[in-house]
């Protein structure tokens, strides 16, 4: 469990111009729970996450990873590391090994495993990642796709056996399959691994039907909280912060608009169609359009 | 963040002084004539003059004194090697020696002689870059440069060189950063060991540094053809350079620096 408490941050507290990133931030995020966070560019959501595994350390405020501080004095930063895997923006951006095998094994091996227990990691993760151990292994990373550089970049974190995943912006920049495939991926690893995830994106059509929970950050402040059901209801306060509701809310909010009666708070094309198809069914009945 | 407070590359002070107001063409110029100056400068006298020279330029840049003498501290170590250095090895009139150290008469003046000369070559060309934007300052030595095109000297080259490398010196700091925190992520560990150990935990930091370095190069020469950019050849300035009667007033200064140098 992760408690997020107070949270401030602000960047170079001392010069003349300090950036204050984050303010009084509080949250809780139970094992198993799968976040999105949401905001526009600047809003802070990078300096968030980065807090949560100690990249960053708060101005003030806490955080705590299963009850314990994790900035307290002579707390061992690796055991933080270890148990919260962050994938960065533009992971396949760090790839630096010869080969794929190398590259995954360096944050296992960073963490102290022996080198007979790298192989099955490897392979594991790779796996994980829809990659085949075999295949792949041995190829140099920088002769990848951009999708498959991604893929093996989170297999280098999820290498590592993380309890907690943290993904920045993963789909930024593939096209709708690699998207797709690393979405579809995420979720499989959450069922199959019990794994917490907490994913920071832009698109909230990738986020609504499948997260537990969004939390909608605007100018380093905590807005909005809730279900996907409860925060797309609210498409006013979505507008505030440079986020629009997909486009297949915005369809159904217009037939309510019209009088008839639909439920706006689909989270998908499919509950959208199921929607559209009652309203159709009503109109055999005699209602007009 | 961290990094780039260590790094004092393009430390430019953007303030409203007399000095940041000259032509950079002019200021550039001047540095190098008082560069030269001072190796003829072999005096006490001498030197207290070009000290309180520049004592005077940093005084008219309203560059906070101590901020300046804290951007000395680089040098540090290069002038009190040179002062040592000179110290021991100069040979003449010993006036002190223990086992197989000796100092000479001769020693003690050229090891004072050669460390005022660094720190006043430090001192000028810091006021030189703390006073001028990087932008007028490649501009200038472009113009400055610009008679050697005449024998092959790629000067407009150079300029564009120097301008590019200033500009991408915040990025590539940026970059370094994101990267040095994305392997923490994955528990490395930069402050480890000796320096072989040192060395080899910053692989993984510049490999992907030196990646996205070439990236960018290439994506930038793509887009400087894309429009049309074909070299300095009659390529006119949106802001030209100008000088007026403060810079006069800055070359008569030093003109008259060097005749009192003369005098005493």
């Amino acid at each position: 469990m992760i408690i997020v408490k107070d949270l401030s941050h602000t960047y170079q507290p001392d010069s003349p111009r300090p950036c204050r990133a984050l303010h009084n931030v509080s949250f809780t995020v139970e094992n198993g729970e799968y976040i999105g966070i949401v905001g526009r560019s600047g809003s802070g959501k990078t300096t968030l996450v980065q807090h949560i595994n100690r990249l960053l350390r708060p101005t003030s405020g806490a955080v705590l990873v299963d009850g314990q501080d994790i900035n307290a004095p002579g707390f061992p930063v690796k055991e933080v590391r270890r148990k919260i895997g962050l994938v960065f923006q533009y992971p396949e951006h760090q790839l630096f090994e010869e080969t794929v095998f190398e590259d995954v094994a360096f944050g296992p091996r960073n963490l102290g495993y022996s080198g007979s227990e790298l192989p099955g990691l490897v392979s594991e993760a790779l796996s994980l990642v829809g990659l085949s151990f075999d295949r792949y292994h041995s190829r140099s990373p920088f002769s990848l796709s951009g999708g498959e550089k991604r893929r093996v970049a989170i297999a280098g974190i999820l290498a590592m056996k993380p309890r907690v995943l943290i993904l920045d912006e993963p789909t930024a920049g593939l096209d709708p399959q690699g998207r797709e495939a690393i979405l579809h991926r995420l979720e499989r690893l959450r069922v199959e691994q019990g794994l917490t995830i907490l994913m920071v994106s832009h698109y909230l059509e990738e986020l609504l039907p499948r997260v537990d929970r969004l939390l909608i950050i605007k100018e380093g402040s905590l807005l909005l909280s809730g279900t996907p059901r409860d925060i797309i209801k609210q498409s006013r306060e979505l507008h505030g912060v440079g986020m629009e509701v997909p486009q297949f809310v915005a369809l159904l909010q217009r037939l309510e608009e019209k009088g008839h009666p639909v439920r706006t708070d689909a989270l998908s094309v499919r509950e959208t169609v199921e929607e559209l198809m009652k309203v159709m069914k009503g109109k055999g009945k005699g209602g007009a359009i | 963040m961290e990094l780039s407070k260590q790094i004092l590359i393009g430390q430019y002070i953007p303030l409203d002084s007399w000095i940041h107001s000259l032509d950079a063409r002019v200021k550039i110029a001047l540095v190098l004539v008082l560069s030269v100056i001072i190796f003829f400068v072999d005096t006490g006298k001498g030197l207290g003059l070009c000290f309180a020279f520049l004592l005077l330029g940093v005084l008219l840049s309203r560059i906070p004194f101590f901020y300046f003498v804290r951007g000395m501290r680089v040098i540090a170590f290069l002038v009190l090697t040179t002062a040592l250095l000179n110290l021991f090895l100069v040979k003449g009139e010993t006036v002190w020696s223990w086992q197989f150290l000796t100092i000479s008469k001769e020693g003690v003046q050229i090891s004072l002689l050669m460390s005022s000369r660094l720190l006043f070559l430090f001192g000028v060309t810091s006021l030189l870059t703390l006073t001028t934007s990087p932008i007028a300052l490649t501009d200038g030595t472009e113009r400055v440069l610009f008679p050697l095109t005449l024998v092959g000297f790629p000067a407009h080259e150079l300029a564009l060189m120097m301008t590019i490398a200033l500009r991408f010196v915040p990025t590539l700091l940026l970059e370094a950063e994101k990267i040095t925190k994305a392997q923490m992520a994955r528990g490395a560990d930069f402050a480890p060991g000796g320096l072989a150990q040192k060395a080899k935990s910053l692989v993984p930091l510049l490999v992907p540094l030196f990646v996205s370095a070439f990236h960018r190069a290439d994506e930038l020469a793509t887009a400087m053809e894309a429009r049309c950019y074909r070299g300095g050849k009659n390529r006119t300035r949106m802001k030209e350079l100008r000088s007026d009667y403060n810079d006069l007033v800055a070359v008569l200064l030093v003109l008259g620096l060097v005749c009192l140098l003369q005098v005493v």
